[in-house]
């Protein structure tokens, strides 16, 4: 027989009780409370999980409850063999902490493999199990948006727009998107071409304007069409929501001080599959490029002038002289990486123009 | 009424002061925190309910009042059901909002209309499965006093150019507190407007101070000002936190006993900070650690006035509560709550 010390609360009321739980080996047990005996199985009673050294709770199905602190005697209980809660191995395993230093190696390693192929693999999966057609009607929405918020419409002359498009349809790769052009004055957005996910590729004319042959805005659209034919978009924001969903799920009870601190790696994890993503379109870009026979320089060349006009561009306006320094330097392969790669949405210019200059180089 | 009767009733109704214990360790957590981490890893997010419920009840069943602890009694699969969904209407609405902005905003805004319910919803679970001394907790309180206290008092606060806000603050903590119960029997809470105005123009005073003082100091060094902003911020936010946690905590009382809080702003200022240099040095490691100590200095700041013994509380009907307000809370980062 086993007695258990503890305190019975009758269900209907905050009251306690000093009381006693004699349990038999045949499992039938008494209990003694100042005011209250009864008597039963012992598998009567639901158990609460074992947890740390919190007290126990044996709950009748009438409510009332006999509470104790006697985890040994409990123990014993258990190996007669008249209860057993589910959580025991869990508790068992929280209780050792060789085997918790072991789990905390082998969680460090999942979430780090998880993070470099579980997540973006998985994504890539559900980007492709989705319907091509899910986002026809998408960019029509984005766009109207972008339209009121920052872009007019193009001022290019029409035949230039016309004879654009053309050039560029008649180059289109077979695509699982349909693939549409459009042409917008870009404003304070500048110089800049991107892709919609519904498969509407944006060019801004000051984009048109700064590029010098037609074959370095073809570069620039085979790059966009990368982030089509790879689904990129939808693939981040797919990322995005499973990182926010376990994110959640394993810190759900996150206080500000923790959402703060966890907020860091997250989005420098974003960030580097936001660079990831870049490129795989500047090699979809390469195989684009060399399929429809254009040399890789020109992606080179504009890049150069993206770069060149982004540094001259001073609080007093255009700095001619010193874009004119820049376009002349000819060397774009030296230069350190620091800090500031990690930070950027896009791998660092110097290591996209080089990579297109070297695929030019060994072209000839 | 005879004389020694009521001699005898106020004998047994002497006031003594119970402060909260709080008997978690940082170790013994850590190992359950880990097994919880590595269980919802390996069955893909299942056991995450399983362990929210244990971490929970290593809090609730470590926190003591006047000998006796806390329990917290959800069904981790009930807390599974209100995942999934709240886990589809996440994905819905941040895909959603993400390719289609005008349908997004739709949704933004529907979400706006079901907020208080959501509100309700998640204060009722927590109540309803809190216990103390074997009698549940609960929240009574309906949709439209949330509509007015979390959608039409912020409105107006925000209006006020937040002149309001204070009383905003006021509105929504009396809210939480006065449907808040004990068994049968309310809590209610007692704060004047005043004195939400006295420490909310106190605290935007100091941060004023310090911000000029920082701003003279500037020909000195260009880098005292960003170091005085620092600290004048996290002072301000620790002032406020810890102004506030007293003003409800300690103007609670439920029949005849009450509540005393004493947190100072100085003591959690270092709590906070040090939690902050914990879990950055060790990479995260010692969250479990610094959400130990974060309780354990709540537990010390937090007593009862406690009116002879606290036997007399009735249990309510105990009813169910579904748990998806709270967990669409949780995935919508909402911070509801005492």
């Amino acid at each position: 027989m086993i007695e258990l010390a503890g305190t019975w609360f009758d269900g209907n009321t905050s009251r306690q009780v000093p009381a006693t739980l004699r349990v038999h080996r045949s499992g039938e047990f008494e209990l003694a409370a100042a005011d209250h005996s009864r008597r039963g199985r012992f598998t009567e009673f639901e158990l609460s999980a074992p947890l740390g050294d919190t007290a126990r709770q044996l709950a009748l199905p009438d409510g009332a409850v006999f509470e104790t602190r006697d985890h040994a005697g409990l123990a014993k209980i258990r190996d007669w063999g008249h209860h057993r809660h589910s959580l025991e191995l869990v508790h068992l395993i929280e209780r050792h902490w060789g085997a918790v230093l072991g789990l905390t190696v082998l969680t460090a390693v999942i979430v780090y493999l998880g993070m470099v192929y579980g997540v973006p693999s998985a994504a890539r999966s559900i980007a492709y199990a989705l319907p091509a057609s899910m986002l026809d009607s998408a960019d029509e929405q984005t766009l109207a948006v972008l339209d009121r918020a920052y872009f007019e419409p193009s001022e290019l002359p029409q035949a230039r727009r016309e004879a654009l498009r053309a050039e560029f349809e008649s180059r289109t790769p077979a695509l699982a998107i349909p693939v549409r052009i459009e042409f917008r004055k870009g404003g304070e957005v500048g110089a800049n071409a991107f892709a919609l996910p519904g498969g509407t590729v944006v060019f801004t004319d000051e984009m048109v304007e700064l590029a010098q042959d037609d074959r370095e805005l073809l570069a620039v659209y085979g790059h966009e069409l990368g982030h089509l034919e790879y689904r990129h978009s939808l693939r981040r924001a797919i990322q995005g929501s499973i990182v926010t969903i376990a994110a959640v799920l394993l810190l759900g009870d996150a206080t500000a001080t923790t959402d703060v601190v966890g907020a860091v790696p997250l989005a420098l994890t974003d960030l580097a599959w936001s660079r990831d993503f870049e490129r795989e379109a500047d090699s979809f870009a390469l195989d684009f490029m060399s399929a429809e026979g254009i040399d890789p320089g020109y992606f080179a060349s504009l890049m150069q002038r993206l770069e060149c006009r982004d540094r001259a561009r001073t609080s007093e306006g255009f700095n001619q002289s010193e874009f004119d320094a820049c376009i002349g330097q000819s060397d774009w392969t030296s230069g350190e990486s620091g800090l500031g790669d990690f930070l950027s949405t896009h791998p660092a210019t110097r290591e996209r123009i080089q990579r297109f200059q070297e695929a030019a180089d060994s072209a000839r | 009424m005879n004389q020694p009767v009521e001699e005898q009733l106020t004998a047994a109704r002497a006031e003594r002061e119970e402060r909260f214990e709080f008997t978690g360790k940082g170790g013994e957590f850590f190992r359950i925190w880990i097994v919880n981490l590595f269980l919802t890893i390996i069955t893909i997010g299942i056991y995450s309910a399983w362990a929210k419920v244990r971490t929970a009840n290593y809090f609730y069943g470590n926190t003591h009042l006047d000998g006796n602890s806390f329990r917290y009694l959800a069904k981790p699969l009930t807390i599974l059901k209100g995942r999934l969904i709240a886990i589809a209407v996440l994905v819905a609405y941040s895909l959603a909002s993400q390719y289609y902005p005008v349908v997004g905003a739709l949704l933004s805004l529907a979400l706006l209309a079901v907020l208080p319910w959501l509100i309700t919803r998640s204060l009722r679970f927590n109540a309803i499965n809190s216990a103390y001394r074997n009698v549940r907790f609960n929240f009574t309180g309906g949709v439209g006093g949330a509509a007015m206290a979390f959608l039409v008092w912020p409105l107006l606060g925000v209006l006020s150019l937040g002149l309001l806000l204070p009383l905003v603050m006021k509105k929504q903590n009396e809210y939480m507190v006065n449907h808040f119960s004990y068994g049968t029997q309310r809590f209610s809470l007692d704060a004047s407007t005043g004195s939400f105005y006295k420490f909310f123009l106190v605290g935007i005073g100091i941060g004023i101070l310090v911000g000029v003082a920082g701003a003279l100091a500037a020909p000195i060094s260009q880098y005292i000002p960003m170091l005085v902003g620092a600290v004048a911020y996290l002072f301000v936010f620790a002032y406020l936190r810890v102004q506030l946690f007293n003003l409800v905590y300690g103007g609670t009382s439920i029949a005849e006993h009450s509540l005393k809080a004493d947190m100072t702003t100085g003591s959690f200022m270092a709590l906070t900070v040090t939690n902050i240099l914990l879990i950055a040095f060790t990479l995260g490691l010692a969250y479990p650690v610094a959400r130990i100590r974060a309780a354990r200095y709540k537990a010390e700041h937090l007593s009862a006035v406690i009116a002879g013994d606290l036997d007399n509380f009735a249990a309510a009907e105990s009813e169910k509560v579904s748990a998806l307000g709270e967990e669409l809370g949780d995935m919508l980062d909402l911070e509801i709550g005492l």
